[in-house]
């Protein structure tokens, strides 16, 4: 009885405050189409400088190659200074070509390529090597000086043929946003209550604590589920992103992750003492270690070890996996059972948490 | 100038009694330096690799073992059928899949070219090229017979390929951009909140001490931040700006114009702090997001890039990485610097403009 006056009472805190509401729908959609689009990590072309110092037919042969792939686009100088054009951001590589390569080709001696590469940016910079050296290679296999290689490999991109960044990242931004908007709603109930002294009504009345907890968490759990269902059917109509698994997986999956978020917003508000705390506490809590120890785009296996026992402990690492599973490589069930069990646990946790420091409270 | 200093020794005695707020700005940069800094590499390492090796001939067992020795692969799972090998993938357990077919060797020796199939995890499209890229340079090392052109590669700037090099300076403008957005928002609502501005206002204060009286504590100290994280990214990091500090402190100063004029202009606008916090956070994430920090800028669909030059980070982040890296000095950063300041004017007068409107 005292919970369904709870939920009753908090729907009505939700409906009034007409404004907030409407910065919650508004922006995860604003951020899921923005990012969406922003998202992309393909490389955009490789800005080459040549300085073709042996000016020979094999080496504007060796050029042509050059231009004749998309992800080059090149420029011809005499004698760059490579620190320079580097510094005006003017190339990303500089491929000196000495003056006697061709004759050293001719006369089977070993012939050299100068390669500067500009590595501020050491993974692009990687990159960057990886397209010369291929259309080097190419290159030398085309005018026949050098072997096949032996050993040919043969790629097969599975789940997402094309790579597409939105594949990868619309899963992410839903994990993201669904957490923040959820911690950050039900961080602030009970610290308002605080602050606004309605708390002590609270308190008097007949209503057991789980009771308040419970009432509190439902009404934002249809809220921020709604939220999430919009999420993801923004990025399915917009980005095409497929759900090959089960839809009906992906929907509780949905709620038992929303559930994470609010007992977690839930636990952080009986913590903090006023609103303004719990907001903070709320924002670093779930958007540092969503972006960058869930998997989302940083790999969590390249860091080092503290930090990937770190990561142990964020709920959306877990929820990661499953909404790329659900949506990209089709998991069933059963193989998500190990995230799956971890979510259920950390609500649980949280939820347990939050009622017995709540109840303490409510004694004191 | 008497008003404007007991205003800012008032706004440092507010800064200094919320023991919650002062130390979470305190502490929280430096923990997200250390973290972020340890974490936010795109380095593709320890890939987890599962191998189906159905040749088990010298030739194979030779890559595999290549394989295992690169410090970019882990060797996770030897599996007997093409199968287990897709179900390894689907299961998480390992993100890259070789298939050595049982004729590998065979037509190797016979047509001169055994092939391998690769099954890559591209749920991370990026990774998986890189992953490739990878294992091609592997196995050409492996194949390849002496070479007639030999390529020499020089890595400028960052010899030892170091991707903390390029995120500790991007870190660094962005705890500023944080730290300072977030004092500037709250501190003119909190005393519409308390009605200490309606105070304020009666007082013989003009509008404009009052706003100089409010930004310049919050200029000192993200100064003050600004050089203790710079300190904090040499003795954790081994990483000193490679160019002119002083004119590293000189960008920093006209792109706190922006996120200053920023947070005033919100707290302007927002009628309680809970507002004011939703509408940071989103010009935060906004402002990260679109600008290059993580994700290029040219990666970008041509209307998104068009937007990035309203964000202001943007240019600084270019800055910042420029002359942290790559000692470039400001006159080769014009480009750059102009817009940046353009856009610190702009928004600092709105926001000043805005400002006299709410205090009539």
């Amino acid at each position: 009885m005292g919970l369904k006056a709870i939920i009753l009472k908090e729907f009505k805190h939700i409906l009034r405050d007409y404004r907030t509401l409407i910065i919650l729908f508004l922006l995860p959609l604003i951020m899921i189409v923005l990012f969406g689009y922003a998202m992309s990590l393909e490389l955009s072309s490789v800005a080459l400088v040549v300085d073709d110092r042996d000016d020979s037919s094999v080496s504007r042969e060796l050029i042509r190659s050059f231009r004749g792939s998309a992800f080059f686009s090149l420029r011809e100088v005499r004698l760059g200074n490579s620190l320079e054009l580097f510094r005006r951001r003017e190339a990303d590589a500089v491929l000196t070509i000495p003056e006697n390569f061709s004759r050293d080709l001719f006369r089977g001696e070993t012939a050299h390529l100068d390669i500067d590469i500009d590595a501020s940016d050491a993974s692009r910079g990687l990159i960057v090597r990886q397209y010369i050296n291929s259309v080097i290679r190419t290159y030398l296999v085309s005018v026949g000086n050098s072997d096949l290689p032996a050993i040919e490999l043969v790629p097969a991109f599975l789940y997402n043929q094309e790579r597409s960044g939105a594949f990868f990242f619309v899963p992410a931004l839903t994990a993201l946003i669904v957490i923040m908007v959820a911690a950050l709603l039900t961080s602030l109930t009970i610290t308002r209550e605080k602050e606004q002294g309605t708390f002590e009504l609270l308190r008097l009345s007949p209503v057991h604590s789980y009771e308040i907890i419970l009432g509190k968490v439902l009404p934002y759990l249809l809220l921020a589920l709604l939220i999430a269902g919009l999420i993801v059917l923004f990025g399915i109509l917009l980005f095409q992103v497929p759900v090959r698994g089960s839809i009906t997986a992906l929907a509780v999956y949905l709620l038992i992750y929303c559930l994470t978020g609010l007992s977690f917003g839930i636990l952080i508000s009986t913590v903090a003492g006023s609103q303004q705390a719990a907001m903070l506490i709320a924002l670093i809590a779930t958007l540092l270690p969503t972006l960058f120890l869930s998997g989302f785009m940083f790999q969590l296996e390249a860091m080092p070890r503290p930090l990937q026992i770190i990561s142990l402990f964020v709920p959306a690492r877990y929820f990661l996996i499953i909404l790329r599973g659900l949506m990209l490589k089709g998991n069933s069930v059963r193989e998500l059972l190990v995230p799956g069990t971890a979510l259920m646990t950390f609500s649980f946790i949280f939820l347990v948490l939050a009622i017995r420091r709540f109840r303490a409270y409510l004694e004191s | 100038m008497r008003i404007i200093l007991a205003l800012i020794k008032k706004e440092f005695r507010q800064l200094v009694a919320d023991p919650f707020f002062f130390r979470f700005l305190l502490i929280a940069p430096l923990a997200q330096l250390i973290v972020l800094g340890f974490s936010l590499t795109l380095e593709t390492s320890n890939v987890s690799l599962a191998v189906c090796d159905l040749d088990r001939s010298p030739a194979s067992r030779e890559l595999i073992s290549a394989l295992e020795n690169s410090e970019h692969f882990v060797l996770t799972h030897h599996v007997l059928q093409y199968q287990e090998l897709e179900q390894s993938l689907r299961r998480w357990e390992a993100a890259v899949g070789i298939y050595i077919p049982p004729d590998f060797s065979r037509r190797r020796s016979t047509e001169g070219s055994g092939r391998i199939l690769v099954l890559l995890d591209s749920v991370d499209g990026n990774k998986a090229l890189t992953a490739f890229g990878y294992l091609t340079q592997i196995v050409s090392a492996e194949s390849v017979s002496a070479s007639p052109v030999q390529l020499t590669y020089r890595y400028r700037f960052n010899p030892e390929l170091r991707s903390e090099a390029f995120m500790v300076p991007g870190i660094v403008v962005l705890i500023i951009t944080i730290i300072t957005l977030l004092i500037a928002s709250m501190s003119l609502v909190r005393e519409k909140e308390r009605g200490t501005l309606e105070q304020l206002s009666v007082t013989p204060i003009t509008k404009g001490q009052l706003i100089a009286g409010k930004l310049l504590p919050f200029l000192f100290y993200a100064f003050v931040e600004l050089a203790i994280i710079l300190r904090v990214a040499e003795l954790v990091f081994r990483l000193s700006p490679a160019g002119s500090i002083l004119q590293l402190y000189f960008a920093v100063l006209i792109y706190l114009g922006s996120t200053l004029g920023l947070g005033l202009l919100i707290s302007s606008i927002a009628s309680t702090q809970q507002q004011a916090l939703f509408i940071a956070w989103f010009c935060m994430v906004f402002m990260i997001l679109l600008s290059g920090f993580f994700i290029p800028i040219d990666n970008m669909p041509l209307w998104l890039q068009r937007i990035t030059l309203l964000n202001p980070l943007r240019f600084m982040m270019t800055i910042v990485r420029e002359i942290y890296l790559k000692s470039t000095p400001l006159s080769l950063l014009l480009d750059q610097l102009l817009p940046l300041g353009a856009l610190g004017v702009g928004i600092f007068f709105a926001s000043v403009l805005t400002f006299q409107k709410t205090v009539k």
